[in-house]
């Protein structure tokens, strides 16, 4: 039954560290210190592994001063495994050490009646915008790398495949971008309004529907 | 010499706090990935199936081939897949509530490391700290904090001794390794940042506003913001940096600051509110500022919260501030001990009493009657929940500011944070006369049965 009136929230009795274990009360056991000294330890190693790791990961890749390269040369490898198997590998180049100046709009196009026809046009605006940050993220991190030559031709066919397009069709995904300028000091109101893309169109793949589609 | 080292380390890794913070993380952290996956819905199986752009024989091109492990690639049927992503929407859901929260915690952190180690395109920072704070959490001892199985203990508690359950706590190493964790995240970007040229010259800011893939406003509007891109450029650099000083030992932050040496760790994370708020509000950068701001929740210690409740308690009458064990300024919501709804009801009002203004008094004792409520008989107590605001110190309790029934309980919403967004709702016309009359109905019935718990409206 509440008899309450007083302050409702019960005080945290203060008992020594030793006697309060990991996680709560010490359990009654023979060899309850040995276990909780075991554990314990090992949970501060642990911890310690985890810290070395971390900073270890996530040092700049643009830093080549001495020590940056001795510690990335000399971390153990085990290290990296540890990061990667956790998936706890990190580097922190948001932004940085420039943030991102070039800007693309990606168009898939189809190539009917003698001429490529724009099916589809993505950037911001034109993707829902719950959709818009990982659709243009995956596309700016295949834009400039030839290694994922054969992952864009897979996205054209899996468009093709999704939409109503036969096979044999040729599609294609074109680049149009600009690069933002980049002034020794910051520019005025006026320059940012005077200042015009010049605009550049590259093919970043093409390939055909497949059958199936 | 080396015994007390060893005690130090110890003591350091193992000494308990509260676990609030990480209960909290929790909840944001659930929230946070049930979001941003739901935005996933249409492109799931296009992103992480075979069926998808990344089949298994393109695997090598995306992902690294050593040190890699995901349950996608057992699991690469769209169905399948599309089956694995609607029980890691399941599992957020249950991490909100803290339905099994220690299980759920793990299944949606390890579906949220398959889902990523499947396919690296769509990742960015956010989806970093995501992966990061998800380990954590996964690793933590306390992530029970606000939980259905932890309000099932309260409720035994309670109904046992009418308290409630010490505030949960737990050791300090996650709390370290999470702290660990901001100071490298930002020390790393603050240097990456300083070994280009943009951001020491100030112009960086007003580029990233500029770039139309990540501003949400346009070109004209970040024009005007981009006027302050040297200070706000400088700002962040100096910023990051200062996350370092949380590894100024407490006794140095002390001798340094005396009292005020908290507030180190408080400003640098209103620093963090205004730069990642600003990032948020002024650019698309996916979940990056959401899963920053869950993070710092984890941050929050003992301390922490007791001054924040201080704060918030500033503009209450009486000296609330800090004062567990004065009740100047609180508010008595005298209840009937003998109804199981009543007794139901003030344990409701008690979880919601966040901000510990609530003094709970059971007016079938007369010694709580004779202390609170001198001036009113139990019959006209018995009839409708009486709240009472305490005066105070040189005023007489009888009279203090009393409200009952629907009075009653709209004055406790504006002190019950959960219920503040119900609070303005109850002044709307024609809703006083409802609720009077639904209350009195209510506590008419509840006389008819008053014999425990078994006594349901």
């Amino acid at each position: 039954m509440p008899r309450s009136g007083s302050s409702p929230y019960q005080l945290p009795r203060k008992r020594p560290v030793a006697a309060r274990g990991l996680y709560g009360p010490a359990r009654s056991c023979k060899l309850g210190w040995l276990w909780r000294g075991i554990v314990g330890w090992s949970i501060i190693l642990f911890c310690l592994w985890h810290m070395t790791a971390v900073v270890l990961y996530s040092l700049p890749d643009e830093a080549q001063d001495r020590p940056t390269l001795f510690l990335r040369r000399h971390t153990p490898w085990i290290m990296k495994r540890y990061l990667l198997r956790t998936s706890q590998w990190q580097q922190w180049d948001l932004f940085s050490p420039n943030p991102l100046r070039q800007v693309t709009v990606y168009s898939i196009e189809a190539f009917a009646h003698g001429d490529w026809r724009t099916l589809v046009t993505l950037q911001p605006g034109t993707v829902a915008w719950w959709r818009d940050a990982d659709e243009l993220k995956l596309l700016r991190n295949m834009q400039d790398s030839a290694t994922y030559q054969p992952v864009l031709e897979e996205y054209l066919r899996d468009f093709c495949r999704r939409h109503p397009l036969s096979a044999g069709n040729a599609v294609r995904l074109a680049y149009d971008s600009y690069v933002l300028p980049y002034p020794d000091r910051p520019m005025s109101i006026r320059e940012w309004r005077d200042w015009k893309p010049s605009w550049v169109r590259e093919i970043g793949a093409a390939t055909y529907c497949p059958s199936s589609s | 010499m080396i015994l007390p080292l060893l005690h130090a380390i110890w003591h350091f890794f193992h000494r308990r706090m509260t676990a609030t913070g990480f209960g909290l993380m929790r909840i944001g952290w659930g929230l946070t990935v049930f979001l941003f996956m739901l935005g996933e819905w249409q492109d799931v199986t296009r992103y992480y199936s075979a069926a998808g752009f990344v089949p298994p024989h393109l695997e090598p091109v995306v992902l690294r081939t050593f040190d890699h492990w995901t349950l996608l690639d057992t699991i690469t049927d769209p169905q399948a897949v599309f089956m694995t992503y609607l029980l890691l929407l399941a599992a957020c859901l249950c991490m909100i509530v803290g339905f099994l929260p220690r299980l759920s915690t793990i299944v949606a952190v390890l579906l949220i490391f398959s889902f990523h180690e499947r396919n690296f395109l769509p990742l960015g920072g956010g989806e970093t700290v995501m992966r990061l704070l998800g380990f954590l959490l996964m690793i933590a001892p306390g992530t029970t904090a606000f939980s259905l199985h932890r309000l099932r203990k309260q409720w035994r508690q309670f109904r046992a001794s009418g308290k409630l359950l010490a505030p949960k706590t737990m050791p300090a190493w996650p709390y370290l390794l999470l702290v660990w964790q901001f100071i490298v995240l930002y020390t790393m970007s603050g240097w990456d940042k300083v070994l280009g040229t943009m951001w020491v010259r100030g112009t960086a800011v007003a580029s990233a506003l500029h770039h139309p893939q990540f501003a949400r406003f346009p070109p004209w509007f970040m024009d005007q913001v981009s006027v302050a891109t040297v200070p706000i450029s400088l700002a962040t650099i100096v910023w990051e940096f200062s996350w370092l000083l949380l590894l100024l030992p407490a006794r140095w932050k002390r001798a340094l600051l005396r009292g005020y040496a908290p507030w180190i760790k408080r400003i640098i994370i209103a620093g963090g509110l205004l730069f990642h708020g600003a990032i948020f509000l002024l650019m698309d950068a996916g979940s990056f500022s959401m899963m920053l701001f869950t993070g710092y929740l984890g941050l929050l210690t003992d301390e922490d919260i007791r001054d924040l409740r201080g704060f918030l308690n500033r503009g209450v009458r009486g000296p609330v501030r800090r004062s567990a064990g004065r009740e100047g300024g609180k508010i008595v919501v005298l209840f009937d001990g003998i109804c199981g709804l009543c007794r139901r009801s003030i344990f409701a009002v008690m979880m919601m009493d966040w901000l510990h203004r609530i003094v709970p008094a059971d007016f079938r004792s007369a010694a709580i009657r004779k202390k609170y409520v001198p001036d009113i008989t139990e019959k006209t107590l018995d009839r409708s929940m009486h709240v009472r605001f305490l005066p105070k110190r040189k005023q007489a309790i009888s009279e203090a500011r009393t409200l009952a029934g629907f009075d009653g309980f709209r004055a406790l919403t504006w002190r019950l944070p959960p219920l503040w967004p119900v609070a303005p709702l109850l002044y709307l016309p024609g809703i006083t006369w409802i609720g009077r009359r639904t209350y009195a109905r209510i506590a008419q019935r509840r006389n008819r049965c008053r014999h425990g718990e078994e006594c349901r409206m």
